[in-house]
């Protein structure tokens, strides 16, 4: 079991330093243009990386004085489940922006309610269909007809009367 | 791509045509569904105000017989907005604002769309650049006031919103250049929420002058509280009569801050000829004249042709003036 | 003082018209609903009215609009409580204690609670738009960048000490959020910085969508572990929608205290509910006898930033009304729309159409009532809502919230933008990292840059600006103290 060696704060120590020398890294690279502002885009820039440089440094210095480290676990085994459907779920929002246009926002929006629908009310099918066609349904005609803003109607557009 | 793009819409158009027998010829091509503006800018601001002042007249007016949306899409000033314009090729249904801005990014490098990529319908009205300092400041005219930015630029904080680069800080740039003072030397600071907080900071004497629009400056001119030291327009302006232009002081410098509206590329010549016609009437229409006196913008129609010849020339002239002051190479 | 309240009836007489009754109705209606929804704020609402008012007479037109207005600063925290979701910045406090109220079966209390915050808020706040109007603008002249700056600075550090865990842990969150606040072009040179290529970028990331993605989202990831445990238990209790006497005794002070803060906060362009809101609340914990109660459903820590909320906005109106300046994003919509209309609001708007100037603060005092009316009624059905199971209700959070992210920008990139931050969040709260300093960076970091360079620039260069106006020095003090007091506070919590 080697996570059990680490700690939260040393985890977040070495994830803020790592990050905080990456930002760093890059904000070197900002090109500088001479016209206006003098201080330029860099300098705010040097500063936050500073701020969380140091923060990760303290943080590892106190967990390597600290004499009674708790173990900490990501819970990959443990929490399988739970972890299996954050990612599911993340693909899926992702998914549902991508072909956003391409189906338009009635039936990707079934598409996601359902799907999401079936990771958390699992097995009940037709329940979960049911729902998903209601918020796409009644959220379409409050926006996109009642409140008139912009939403895309997709393969759908030749088909639909509005 | 522009030729599929064209060859699907005049598909479309055909099976629409077959749909709705007798309505008439091809030749008279009609929108059939909402019209939708995009204003490529958050609520509020110059081209979100164009939008719906489009909207209202064409509404109104019975212009379009379809209903007509505004549509806000902000992001990359105007990009993101004109992006989506783009990918509307061929539909006709879709009109987007636009100012000089679509020339600036293009030259400064930030975007690589360009006037070309759209069908300007038409250049609608314009602006005018003014400098504008405290009642109270001891400058009269642009003569005065850029001598002391001679003297001293390090004592001169000069307000300009949102971003740099846009036809504010030309107009400064240019007027620095003109008045034999040095344009790098010259403090910006930069107000991304523009006159909200230029004005503000004119007025309690944290910065000495801002470079503006004017209808942006009129009520604190009325109430007596700013002074304006020049004008961009040719002649002077009814409202702030007693301000001399550029071009009274000597500075042969004329600048429109313009906008207008585009439509998507690839549209068919039934599609192109409606819109022109209806810009046409639009301009004439009671309602759009009263808009543009309550909003204090000036007429600037231009309809396709000659809107797109202003722009090849801007483009030019543009793209000279950012070299002379230093923002291109 | 005559003149005042001659005017006031003046005003009343315009307001209290059948026909503006019924917009304030209908505007207050669809604003609290608007405001509900995370994604679409107070500016896109007033925004879709601007059609319906062309017909209008200008009084009209300006008094329904701020009816959206303040309808949407009302509706804005109805989600928080409920679902833990924002409806927009200035409500994201009051996810700190409402939802834990919520979730102890005083949902109903809470959203009372909400309700008459805001009311007493947007009281407080004409009455000193009434009587302070001009001497609160010719006040906030003199902030210029290096007050601004010392004044987030202070709003940041408050934050950071009074929220929960370790304060390093919070300077951290703090660091994250300034991060993020720094990617995409820009303003002041136009240089493109962090963007790692994707154009996408290129305008930053909105804050909205981080905050639905660590708010909303990583509250479903939460849920998940708790799935296959609870399904039938109807442990979230619903309570009567209604505030006791002791309960309205406890709040009263923190409300009093809250709205003028709000008010004087909402005056500065640009800086508004996110800063007044975050400030009363740490005002609040700090001055508590009992700050541990803060964050586990301290009902004064949700009535203290409603109040503040509501009152901001009618300070957010004085640039407005006396300079002819939009303060906010809504008041710029507010301005575009009465321009068509033909009224320039400024300077010369009391002299020149009394009957608009008034009639909008006296509509304020009819909206408010109004919307009070609308809301505890309102609450009633909302949280009949914490009844459907969480496996249904779970399911609909994630459409809204993806949903609410479509309408920020229509862009496609948002969608993954916030299932990275739903993770990021999940992870902060594993690794016990808050997110309340991260998410008010975030808001304020380009402000902060931007007042920071200014100032510098102003200065020719030299930090002596910072302390050598006394309102900055002040706020710099008052985040020093703030610090300290954090620290001491911190440092008796671990010896117990």
């Amino acid at each position: 079991m080697a996570e059990n060696r680490f700690t939260k704060d040393t985890i977040t120590g070495a994830l803020s330093i790592a990050l905080g020398a990456v930002y760093l890294a890059s904000a070197t690279t900002i090109p500088v243009t001479t016209a206006g502002d003098r201080v330029g885009p860099r300098a705010f820039p040097y500063l936050v990386a500073a701020l969380v440089i140091c923060c990760g440094l303290w943080l590892l210095l106190k967990e390597f004085l600290n004499k009674n480290p708790q173990p900490f676990s990501w819970g990959f085994r443990r929490d399988r489940a739970v972890w299996i459907r954050i990612i599911l779920t993340m693909a899926a929002g992702i998914c549902y922006g991508l072909v956003l246009d391409w189906l338009g926002y009635l039936i990707a929006t079934i598409l996601f309610v359902m799907f999401v629908s079936e990771l958390i009310n699992v097995g009940r099918h037709r329940q979960n269909l049911l729902i998903a066609v209601i918020f796409s349904a009644t959220t379409f005609i409050a926006f996109a007809l009642v409140l008139k803003l912009s939403l895309p109607r997709g393969i759908l557009g030749a088909v639909l009367p509005f | 791509m522009n030729t599929k793009w064209i060859l699907l819409s005049g598909l479309a158009a055909s099976v629409m045509a077959f749909d709705y027998p007798g309505t008439a010829l091809a030749a008279d091509w009609k929108p059939t569904r909402p019209i939708e503006i995009v204003a490529p800018a958050g609520p509020g601001g110059g081209w979100d105000l164009l939008a719906r002042t489009v909207q209202q007249a064409l509404t109104q007016e019975k212009l379009v017989g379809q209903p007509v949306l505004v549509t806000n899409k902000p992001g990359g000033g105007g990009s993101a907005g004109w992006t989506y314009l783009k990918g509307k090729a061929g539909q006709g249904e879709f009109l987007a604002a636009n100012s000089p801005l679509i020339l600036q990014n293009n030259i400064l490098g930030s975007s690589q769309l360009t006037y070309k990529d759209f069908f300007m319908l038409a250049n609608l009205m314009t602006e005018w650049e003014v400098v504008a300092v405290k009642a109270d400041a001891p400058w009269k005219g642009g003569k005065d006031f850029f001598a002391e930015m001679k003297k001293d630029p390090t004592k001169m904080n000069i307000g300009v919103g949102p971003a740099l680069g846009n036809d504010d800080h030309i107009q400064f740039l240019t007027l620095t250049k003109a008045y034999g003072a040095d344009p790098k030397a010259v403090k910006f600071v930069v107000y991304p929420n523009t006159a909200a907080e230029q004005i503000p900071a004119l007025l309690g004497g944290h910065i000495q002058a801002i470079t503006i629009s004017m209808a942006e400056t009129l009520e604190q001119v009325k109430a007596g509280k700013v002074r304006l030291l020049g004008v961009s327009s040719a002649e002077r302006i009814p409202e702030i009569k007693d301000v001399a232009t550029w071009k009274e002081q000597g500075v042969d410098f004329v600048f429109p801050h313009w906008r207008g509206v585009m439509a998507a590329p690839g549209l068919s010549a039934e599609q192109q000829k409606f819109w022109s016609d209806t810009m046409d009437k639009m301009v004439k229409t009671e309602t759009w004249k009263k808009a543009l006196k309550n909003l204090n913008w000036e007429a600037f129609y231009q309809p396709t042709k000659e809107y797109t010849e202003f722009l090849a020339k801007q483009d030019i002239l543009m793209r000279e003036s950012l070299k002379e002051v230093g923002l291109i190479k | 003082m005559d003149d005042v309240f001659h005017n006031l009836l003046l005003g009343l007489s315009v307001s209290a018209s059948a026909t503006n009754l019924m917009w304030v109705f209908i505007g207050g209606l669809l604003g609290t609903i608007i405001g509900m929804l995370p994604g679409l704020g107070p500016a896109t609402g007033v925004a879709i009215l601007i059609p319906i008012t062309y017909g209008m007479n200008p009084a009209t037109a300006l008094i329904t609009m701020c009816a959206v207005y303040y309808g949407a600063m009302f509706g804005g925290s109805r989600a928080s409580i409920m679902i833990n979701t924002p409806g927009d910045a200035s409500a994201i406090v009051s996810c700190f204690d409402g939802y834990p109220m919520a979730k102890s079966g005083r949902a109903g209390t809470a959203l009372a609670t909400s309700a008459i915050a805001s009311f007493i808020g947007g009281i407080i706040g004409m009455a000193f738009l009434i009587f302070l109007t001009e001497p609160v603008a010719a006040a906030a002249l003199e902030f210029g960048p290096a007050e601004k700056f010392s004044l987030m600075l202070f709003a940041l550090t408050a934050t950071i000490t009074l929220s929960e865990g370790s304060i390093i842990k919070g300077f951290l969150a703090m660091g994250l959020g300034f991060m993020l606040a720094t990617i995409g072009i820009d303003g002041q040179s136009g240089a493109i910085r962090f963007t790692m290529g994707i154009i996408d970028l290129q305008d930053g990331i909105d804050f909205l969508v981080v905050m639905i993605g660590l708010y909303a989202v990583t509250e479903v990831f939460k849920n998940y572990k708790a799935i296959n445990v609870v399904f039938d238990v109807d442990h979230r209790m619903i309570g009567r929608v209604w505030m006791s006497g002791a309960e309205f005794k406890q709040t009263l002070l923190p409300m009093l205290r809250s709205s003028p803060l709000g008010f004087v906060v909402g005056v500065l362009p640009g800086a508004g509910g996110t800063i007044a809101t975050f400030l009363s609340y740490a005002v609040e914990k700090s001055i508590s006898k009992k700050p541990e109660r803060f964050g586990k459903g301290a009902i004064e820590g949700l009535a203290a930033p409603e109040a503040a909320n509501n009152a901001c906005s009618c300070g957010a109106l004085v640039p407005l009304l006396t300079l002819g300046i939009p303060g906010s994003g809504t008041t710029a919509v507010m301005l575009g729309a009465l321009m068509m209309l033909g009224v320039r609001p400024g300077p010369v708007l009391f002299q020149q159409h009394p009957e608009i100037a008034w009639g909008v603060i006296a509509s304020m005092l009819v909206g408010n009532v109004m919307l009070l009316l609308i809301n505890l009624p309102l609450a009633v059905p909302l949280v009949r809502l914490l009844k459907i199971p969480p496996r249904i209700m779970l399911p609909l959070i994630l459409g809204m919230g993806y949903m609410g992210t479509y309408f920020l920008n229509y862009s496609a990139f948002d969608f993954t933008l916030v299932s990275l931050f739903a993770l990021a969040g999940y992870i902060m709260s594993m690794l016990s990292i808050p997110v309340p300093p991260l998410v008010l960076a975030l808001i304020l970091g380009g402000m902060t840059e931007q007042a920071y360079r200014n100032a510098l620039t102003i200065s020719n260069g030299t930090l002596a600006i910072f302390y050598e106006k006394p309102i900055s020095l002040a706020f710099l003090i008052l985040a020093a103290v703030s610090l300290a007091y954090g620290l001491l506070r911190h440092r008796k919590l671990t010896q117990k």
